[in-house]
């Protein structure tokens, strides 16, 4: 999840690695659930694949770099790479009301609490 | 240069499992200015890309004196309502600013921005007083 992996881009280009990194989340507890802010520059919507399998969200993102067609690298800070993250999420949250969306390179992935598991009233009747 | 708001830093007992399984780590924005920046040269002058999610594109400025160009502005961190605890902070907030020094100077004229996916594209373009100028050779 944190590491940094070099794989070749394919054959043809041996020289050209790309790196996994963990992009930056904040974790914010709101009502009746938990909000996800993970920063992903450069991925749009076509660009993301979120899962949530056996109580693990995981979420891959490939953004695009655009670099011009007919530009001379002369100052690099970031590279190619693939952003990837897992988070266990406790049994109380429900897959089925998971919100995801992506705005300007940031990804907001709301879960909310199952109902099943709120606190109910029971009605005593009498006997 | 950048003026980071962090509140907390990595997870320590993920960057020890990590350590632990000896491979080189990489965490997004680790050690590094904000925004981060790709320079390349082009023929007309100069293509910047720069690193820059949650931002409102409005809150930017941009600006040029001779070769000197900088980019400052501000991420707010996001409101989310009275109700709202933080429980982990990783994404910094707050004002920045970087100056990038080219080797031209550049027309305010021909400088072109937009904002996409949370990376803001910049073409500079050169001044006329710094465009390669073909020399005509008269006959003796």
């Amino acid at each position: 999840m944190n590491d940094e992996t070099k794989t070749p881009q394919g054959e043809g280009s041996p020289d050209v690695t790309m790196t996994v990194t963990r992009p930056l989340v904040d974790v914010i507890e709101k009502g009746d659930g938990v909000i996800l802010l993970a920063e992903l520059p450069g991925c749009g919507p076509d660009d993301l694949d979120l899962t949530f399998d056996k109580g693990t969200l995981t979420l891959v993102g490939t953004p695009r770099m655009m670099a011009p067609e007919a530009g001379r690298p002369a100052h690099l800070e970031f590279h190619p790479t693939r952003y990837e993250r897992s988070f266990q999420i406790s049994e109380e949250f429900d897959p089925d009301k998971t919100d995801a969306q992506i705005a300007d390179g940031v990804l907001t992935v709301k879960l909310h609490r199952s109902d099943k598991l709120a606190p109910r009233k029971i009605a005593v009747k009498t006997g | 240069m950048v003026y980071p708001t962090r509140v907390f830093r990595a997870d320590p007992f993920e960057m020890l499992r990590s350590g632990l399984s000896g491979l080189p780590t990489f965490n997004a924005g680790q050690a590094t200015a904000f925004p981060r920046l790709n320079i390349w040269r082009t023929d007309e002058g100069a293509a910047i890309a720069a690193e820059m999610p949650g931002i409102d594109p409005d809150k930017v400025d941009i600006s040029v004196k001779d070769n000197v160009l900088s980019i400052s502005g501000e991420r707010e961190q996001p409101d989310l309502g009275d109700d709202a605890q933080w429980i982990r902070q990783e994404r910094s907030y707050g004002r920045f600013t970087r100056a990038i020094s080219l080797p031209f100077r550049v027309d305010p004229d021909r400088i072109d921005a937009r904002y996409t996916n949370g990376i803001l594209f910049i073409a500079a373009g050169l001044s006329d007083a710094d465009k390669p100028r073909k020399i005509e050779i008269k006959a003796a």
